[in-house]
This record gives structure tokens, C-alpha cells and sequence, in this order.
């Protein structure tokens, strides 16, 4: 039965090897995309080694044009990393995403270097590498913070706080990174009490986990410290600095001692002692000058300008506000740009322009509302004031000013400071009930080891729990517990539609508007054999170009969406409403027929089965001419039947194209631990079964 | 004699809100209420209600996981999906499994009552919404599965008598691969033996 088959299959085989070899003597840059392009988005996959190589040199001509070209890098990356997410190798082309994510930032495209990063994170949470996720997570962070998206950090950290639990020591440092970007965001809109949590919880966590990198203790000390100046609160905030004094100079770490030159310089400022003020600031200010601290030189020069403002030296802080207002730009990031604008309206303000001042206040207060920036509006109101009344502009004057007032009100209050020492408080009787439930909990397990090992464990991870729980509910009290739960919960459930209407995005995208596409391309393709001169025309040559470009793309869209689909349904669903929505675009019956149970399914392979039924289905829909298909998957222990069966006019296996189809499809599977057997009669159809065995996740 | 219910849903409020709901109605009785399966399955030990609200997507074992399981064990539980799910796959899924009514949680307290005193007597209800939906799925499920061209050749070998050996002999193919599609066969008909088999598939006009 399978004799005459194989025997063209034989055949096949060697053609294809055959066209490699033509191929693969041209060399360079070009021929490798273009190739790639080809086979990469042609109907079939080709994975041979090869290819593998190919992408790798693909790969390797994106590394060389990574500083002369960063447009031509972020060009061969992407399609190397999406030749690489094709064949599963889902770790490499996250790398390749995160490669370009580094060139867009570069480039100052922080919303497009993000989306790159997500995609980043979607692979290596695919490949299972945890840490890759949470390290990947904190750039991304990162860059929302220099973005100004806050409610993103937010999102992202609930997102991870899973990731987490029971993490080892690097991971407890990206947590702390984490938790320190959260201090920050939430000191900036003002929200000090929450600032404090984060903080104290990267302070708890050095300790408990004696981490190596103490640069994050310090950002949190410094960040305590901050709020205390913030508050008044002097001698606490000079404690705070003294603990990052010695460890900046037992480490002898320039950024670390610059950061706190800085804040030093502020507190001094703060305290109205001017002179010492000055002298930390430009020593900062130099030092960052010197080592492109972007950030911190445009915080110093920002003290620095102050300081001469406040001695009524308008004139001669004009410069250092315009050094604040460049290192903010080159830094990039949000928040600082938006304070140096502030001083440098300041600025104009003291010297009687007003009409320039206005131009970098109003923006930069617009910019502090979206953001919730509590701290910045206080002062854009108040200088907004001035700067009309300087106008004469009476009526705005008045308004900004009593804003100004009704605000700072709100934010400097007593409240504020108690609520802050409370909190205190709370760390430090939070910090003994620790000490005291780990004791308890450590005889506890004693007098349990005593009995049985299964009621051992038990014991131990419910009175740990308990023992957790007590604390949690010390340190925030009941009711704020129950409000974060339910701002989880409404922030999962936003999540989850999220996801969903990218399923949705994906399967119009794919069914859709690949669909209307390639009958472009099929129209286009018969316009010039209508009309031989048309072909020949550079336009229409053009216009062929860029469909087929775009319909490259709109694939790459939506193939990265659809796992996000998947891991929402289960398998059979997914395909079943794969199927229902092609059927409906071609007027053709699929029956889905399932049995078994798939939810314990790794996702990966689920995914990979999704892609070959895909496949299956449409090279049915593409050549077979028929008008029923029947796709079958049976679980049974752990194999996986999959049929895909049509009633068309079925093939012979001396076409090129089907067999290289097939061909790969069968090195696709051989790779699943499956077998694979193709049956074809004319004019009655084709039946391609493939039998999967030891199926992973069950 | 009033009806005794049960609801597994691991959404707390909905749980919450059904309660209340169903409390003014006096030939309604809630037993008790579970989060998850693993829960219910424990309770269900305890007492068995006469009707079983349950959602479909639930953290652990899924409803289209569970009501199989329940079928199996607890025959007599008339089994109702309550869920937001209106997706084909899960309305053929759960009529597969024995599932005797399907209601959307979007729908009004009426409908749920309609369902649960329809279904009490043993009778289907589906929600009006997806009302087509189910009846033309149901039509097709009378008509038997869709059987693969292979799977017909050895139901029509094995209706004439053909053991497995035959069947392969004749197809060429290992008597692994017969056994595969017989077993696959039973699955899809949804029988025991080679004789129910055989019996169904005339009675569904598979074979002649």
C-alpha cells in the first residue's frame, strides 16, 4: 500500500536537497533575508539545518549593523526572531526581541522598544524560563518609567508578583529593583505612605536575603530619606543618608556617591543651608558631568539652579536650568524631563518672560495631571500663578493660585506624616511578631517531626501560612487587605479581556484580512497575465512588493497573538473555532471531532499541534478543491491522534510543493515523538493522520 | 416536595448573588455551595442535590472535565451549565456529557428558574440565546459522528464479521492501527463492545 509513495516521497527529497545546493552558493546579506523571506512565509515550514543556519547568519548580519544601522539590525532581528519563533525555538528569538527592544530604546522609542520587550516576555514565558521573564520584566519597567506610563508598572507588578513566591536570591533582587521603581512612582504622585511600603519591603528583603547588590538597598535608603526630608523630618532623613555614606565608601561606588551627593545636595536646600547646598550640588553636577549621569546631572543642575533662584541669582541659574532641562532630554526619562521644565518656566518666570515660562509650564503641567504627579503640580500651579500675574492675566493667576494652595493642603498635612510613622511603627512590631512566630514555628516543627512525615509537612506549611497571614494582616490591616484583593480581581479581569480580544484580533487578522490579501496578490498575479506590459511596469512591480510585504507582516501580527489565545481555551476549542471562522470565508464544512480530556496539556505542545492542524487545514482549503474536511483529535492515556481529512480531489506525490509541504511537516513531527502517515486517491481526497505518543503535560 | 440544588462557580459574588436570588423561591432549596470541583466533589459524600448548577471554566478540574465524571458517579444529579461560555465547542462538549441544561449567565433570573424546574423533571432546557445553536447541534449528533474514511472501511469489515488480523491483512495496515481505529470507534459511538458497535452504527444509518 505505501510502497508507490514512498518512492516519490524519495524523490522529493532529493529535488528539495537539490535546490538548497543551487541556492545556498550565493552568499550574503541579501540573498539570505530574501531567501529566508521566501521560505519562512511560503505555506509550508522548512526547517532543515540549513535554514538553521540561515538564520543564523541572518542573526549574525543584524549584529554587524548593530551600531553603524540600527534600522537595518532591528530589520534582519525581527525576521530572524520570527524565523525562530516558527521552528519553536522560542528562547532565541525572545532574545532577538530584546535585542531590538535595547536598538528602540537607543532610539528613544520607549512605547515601541516596550511592545518588543512584551513580545520578548510572551516567548521566554513560552520557552519556561522564569528568570528570563522576571529580568526581561524589570527592563520593561523600566522603560515605562522613563515613558511616565505608571498605571503599566502597576499592571506589570501585580502581573508578577506570582513569580515570586518561594524565589531564590537573584530573583528576590529583581523583586527588589521592582519594588524600588514602585517606591519611586508612588513617591512621585505624592502617595507617601505607599512610597514607605515599597521601600521597607526592599530594606526587609536585603536583609533577609543578603544580597550582593547593594545598590538597590541604597536606592531604597535614599528614597526613605527623601520622604523624610519631604516631611520635615530631618533627623530621620540624615540617619537614613548616613547608612548609604558608608556603604558608598566601603564599596567605593561612583554612582552610588553621586546619587547621594545629589540627594544630599536637596536635603541642605530643603534645610535652607544654602552654602552647603551649593557645594554638594556642583560637586554632583561635576562628577555627573564627567561620567554621563544624564539623570543625575539634571537633578544637581536643578538644585543648583534653585539655590540661585532663591538667592534672587535668576541670571546666573538660567544656565544651570538649561543644563537640568538637556540632561533630562538625553536621559529620556519622563518624570525628570517634565521637573526640569518646571525649573527652567521657573526660571523664565524670575526673569520677567513670561510668555516663555508659560511655554514650558503648561505642557508640563498637562503632562503631571495625566500622570497623577501630585508633587509637580503643586509647584506648576504656584509658578503658573506668578507668571500670569506677571502677565497681568488676573483671573488665570487667581485660579492656578488657589489650586496651588487647596492642593498642598491636601499633600503636607499632619496626616500625611503620621500616617508615615505609623506605618513605621507598624514595620518594626511587624519585624518582632516575625521573630517571634519563627521561633514558635521552629518548636512547632520540632514536636511535629516527632510524629508522622505526612502530618509534618501539613502542619508546618499551615502554621507557616498562618503564621504569614498574621503578620499581613498586622502590617496593612484587614480592610486595605480586602480592597487590594479586589483591585487584583478587577485588574485580573481586565486582563483576561484583554487577552481574549486579542484572540479575537488574531483570528480576524488571520482569517480576514490575510484572506482578503492574498486575493489581491492572486489579482494582481493575473492583471499582468492579462496584460503583458503592466507586469512590466515599475509601479506595478512595486505595488506586488508591498502587498506581499504586507501580508508578511499582518502573519507575523497575528501568529504572535495566537498563543495568547490558546492558553486561554482549550485545544480542541481553539481549533474548533479556528475551523468555524475559515469554513465561514469558504464556504466549506469542517467537522471537529474530539475526545479525551485536554486541559492538562503542555501549552507548548499545544500550540505546536494548533500550528500543524492550521497548516493541514489550509493546504486543504488551498489545493484540494473540497468541500468538506473533517479534523479529528483523539487523547487517549497519553497519545494524541490527530486526523485532518478531506474530500477532495486529492494528489499525486510527484508535486514539488505538496511534498516539501509534507516533507517538513513530517521533520516537524519526527521532532514531537510522533508518526505520521499521508494517504491520497484522486478524486476521492486526502487523509494525513499523525499519532503523537508520551504526549508532554499529562 | 421542594427541589434541592447545588452550585459549584469559583466567582464568590456570583455565588452570593444566586443565593439571595434563589432564597424567595419557595420550591427551590439551596443545599450548599462549592468553589471548585475538588469541593464539590467532597460535598457530594456528604448529600446529593436533585440539580447541579455548574459553571464551566473553574480554576482545577474544568465543568466539561467534571460533569462526565459526575454522569458516571452521581447518574441521578440533573446537571445544568451555568456559564458565560456561548462557544460552540463547550454547548457540544457539554450536551455530549450528559449536561441537561445550558444557561448563560448574561440571562434573567427567569430563564434560570425555567431551567431549573424544566430540567427537574428530567426534560432539557437551553437558554434561549443559544437555543438554535444547541437544537442544530443536536441534530447533528443524532446523526452520529463524522467518521474518517478509514474509520468506515473497518466498520463496514468489522459489521461483516472481519477480526482485527482480517481487517489488516485486507487494509494493509498493522493490527495496531485496526485496534487504534476500533477503539476510536467505540469512543465516537459511544459503546462498549464490537456487538453494541455494530448495532449503533446501523441505527444511525452509518452503515447499510
Amino acid at each position: 500500500m505505501f510502497s508507490a509513495p514512498r518512492l516519490s516521497f524519495l524523490r522529493i527529497v532529493t529535488l528539495y536537497g537539490f535546490c538548497l545546493f543551487i541556492l545556498s552558493t550565493h552568499t550574503g546579506a541579501q540573498e539570505n533575508t530574501h531567501l529566508i523571506q521566501q521560505q519562512l512565509f511560503s505555506n509550508y515550514y522548512t526547517i532543515s539545518i540549513n535554514d538553521l543556519i540561515r538564520l543564523y547568519n541572518v542573526q549574525q548580519d543584524g549584529k554587524k549593523l548593530y551600531t553603524s544601522q540600527p534600522d537595518s539590525a532591528i530589520h534582519y532581528y525581527r525576521l530572524a526572531a520570527h524565523g525562530f519563533n516558527r521552528i519553536g525555538a522560542y528562547e532565541k528569538a525572545a532574545n532577538l526581541y530584546g535585542e531590538i527592544a535595547i536598538i528602540y530604546k537607543g532610539k528613544r522609542a520607549f512605547s515601541t522598544a516596550a511592545n518588543s520587550l512584551k513580545q520578548s516576555i510572551v516567548l521566554y514565558r513560552l520557552a519556561g524560563e522564569t528568570d528570563s521573564v522576571i529580568w526581561k520584566s524589570l527592563a520593561l519597567c523600566n522603560l515605562y518609567y522613563l515613558d511616565g506610563a505608571y498605571d503599566n508598572i502597576k499592571r506589570l507588578y501585580s502581573n508578577l508578583l506570582p513569580l515570586f513566591n518561594n524565589a531564590g536570591p537573584r530573583r528576590q533582587e529583581a523583586l527588589a529593583r521592582i519594588n524600588n521603581v514602585m517606591g519611586v512612582i508612588y513617591f512621585q504622585n505624592g502617595n507617601y505612605d505607599s512610597a514607605s511600603r515599597f521601600y521597607l519591603k526592599v530594606i526587609n528583603a536585603f536583609r533577609s536575603f543578603d544580597s550582593s547588590n547593594y545598590t538597590v538597598y541604597c536606592d531604597a535608603r535614599l528614597g526613605l530619606g527623601n520622604i523624610a526630608t519631604r516631611l520635615g523630618n530631618y533627623g530621620k532623613a540624615i540617619a537614613y543618608y548616613q547608612q548609604v555614606v558608608s556603604l558608598t565608601e566601603k564599596y567605593k561606588d561612583t554612582l552610588s556617591k553621586t546619587k547621594l551627593l545629589v540627594n544630599i545636595g536637596s536635603f541642605y536646600a530643603e534645610q535652607k543651608n544654602y552654602k552647603k547646598a551649593t557645594q554638594l550640588s556642583k560637586e554632583a553636577l561635576d562628577l555627573s558631568l564627567k561620567k554621563k549621569y544624564y539623570d543625575c546631572a539634571s537633578i544637581s543642575a536643578q538644585t543648583m539652579a534653585s539655590l540661585l533662584i532663591k538667592s534672587g541669582k535668576a541670571a546666573e541659574a538660567l544656565p544651570y536650568s538649561k543644563i537640568s532641562y538637556q540632561n533630562a532630554v538625553l536621559n529620556g526619562s519622563f518624570a525628570y524631563r517634565t521637573n526640569a521644565a518646571y525649573v527652567l518656566g521657573f526660571n523664565y518666570v524670575q526673569l520677567g518672560q513670561f510668555q516663555k515660562a508659560v511655554r514650558y509650564l503648561l505642557p508640563a503641567l498637562e503632562d503631571s495631571k495625566k500622570k497623577g504627579q501630585v508633587d509637580n503640580m503643586i509647584n506648576a500651579y504656584n509658578q503658573l500663578a506668578v507668571a500670569y500675574q506677571g502677565m497681568k492675566r488676573y483671573q488665570e493667576a487667581y485660579n492656578y493660585k488657589q489650586a496651588y494652595i487647596d492642593l498642598k493642603d491636601s499633600l503636607m498635612g499632619k496626616e500625611n506624616a503620621e500616617r508615615v510613622t505609623r506605618l513605621e511603627i507598624q514595620f518594626k512590631t511587624a519585624e518582632k511578631d516575625k521573630e517571634l512566630s519563627r521561633q514558635k514555628l521552629l518548636v512547632s516543627q520540632k514536636e511535629n517531626k516527632i510524629r508522622e512525615k505526612n502530618t509534618w509537612l501539613l502542619t508546618t506549611a499551615i502554621s507557616g501560612i498562618s503564621a504569614s497571614l498574621l503578620i499581613f494582616g498586622w502590617f496593612f490591616g484587614r480592610q486595605k487587605l480586602q480592597r487590594k484583593q479586589l483591585e487584583i480581581e478587577s485588574l485580573n479581569a481586565r486582563m483576561e479581556g484583554e487577552e481574549m480580544e486579542r484572540g479575537r484580533i488574531a483570528r480576524e487578522l488571520h482569517d480576514g484580512v490575510s484572506v482578503l490579501l492574498s486575493a489581491t496578490q492572486m489579482n494582481c498575479t493575473s492583471l499582468a497575465r492579462e496584460d503583458n506590459s503592466i507586469g512590466k511596469m515599475s509601479t506595478y512591480q512595486e505595488i506586488v512588493h508591498l502587498v506581499n510585504e504586507i501580508s508578511v507582516e499582518v502573519r507575523n501580527i497575528s501568529y504572535n497573538l495566537v498563543p495568547e489565545m490558546l492558553a486561554r481555551q482549550s485545544l480542541p476549542a481553539a481549533i474548533q473555532s479556528f475551523c468555524e471562522s475559515v469554513s465561514k470565508g469558504h464556504h466549506i464544512s469542517i467537522e471537529v471531532e474530539h475526545h479525551g480530556v485536554f486541559h492538562n496539556l503542555d501549552a507548548t505542545f499545544c500550540y505546536s499541534i494548533y500550528r500543524i492542524v492550521q497548516e493541514l487545514v489550509h493546504n486543504a482549503l488551498k489545493h484540494s478543491e473540497a468541500n468538506n474536511i473533517l479534523v479529528q483529535l483523539i487523547l487517549l492515556d497519553r497519545n494524541l491522534h490527530v486526523t485532518v481529512e478531506d474530500n477532495g480531489k486529492g494528489f499525486e506525490y510527484d508535486s514539488i510543493d505538496k511534498g516539501m509541504g509534507l516533507d517538513n511537516l513530517k521533520k516537524r513531527i519526527h521532532h514531537l515523538n510522533a508518526e505520521l502517515s499521508i494517504r491520497s486517491e484522486k478524486n476521492t481526497g486526502t487523509t494525513i493522520e499523525i499519532e503523537l505518543f508520551n504526549i508532554p503535560g499529562i | 416536595m421542594k427541589i434541592r440544588i447545588a452550585i459549584v462557580d469559583d466567582h464568590p459574588l456570583l455565588i452570593k448573588g444566586l443565593l439571595s436570588m434563589l432564597q424567595h423561591h419557595s420550591d427551590i432549596e439551596v443545599l450548599d455551595s462549592y468553589h471548585n470541583s475538588d469541593e464539590l466533589l467532597k460535598g457530594l459524600q456528604q448529600q446529593v442535590p436533585d440539580v447541579l448548577l455548574m459553571d464551566i471554566q473553574m480554576p482545577g478540574i474544568m465543568g466539561d472535565e467534571l460533569a462526565p465524571l459526575l454522569r458516571r458517579q452521581y447518574p441521578r444529579i440533573y446537571l445544568i451549565a451555568l456559564t458565560h461560555m456561548e462557544h460552540e465547542y463547550y454547548i457540544k462538549t457539554m450536551l455530549q456529557h450528559g449536561v441537561l441544561g445550558y444557561v448563560l449567565k448574561s440571562s434573567k433570573e427567569i430563564i434560570l428558574l425555567e431551567a431549573i424546574r424544566t430540567v427537574y423533571k428530567g426534560e432539557q432546557y437551553f437558554d434561549p440565546m443559544i437555543r438554535k445553536q444547541a437544537v442544530t447541534l443536536q441534530k447533528k449528533a443524532g446523526q452520529g459522528p463524522a467518521l474518517t474514511r478509514r474509520e468506515k472501511e473497518i466498520l463496514e469489515l468489522i459489521a461483516q464479521d472481519y477480526s482485527s488480523n482480517d481487517i489488516a491483512e485486507k487494509l494493509c495496515v498493522s493490527k495496531r492501527t485496526v485496534d487504534n481505529h476500533r477503539l476510536h470507534l467505540l469512543l465516537k459511538l459511544d459503546v462498549k463492545g464490537s456487538g453494541s458497535l455494530v448495532k449503533k452504527a446501523i441505527d444511525l444509518g452509518l452503515i447499510k
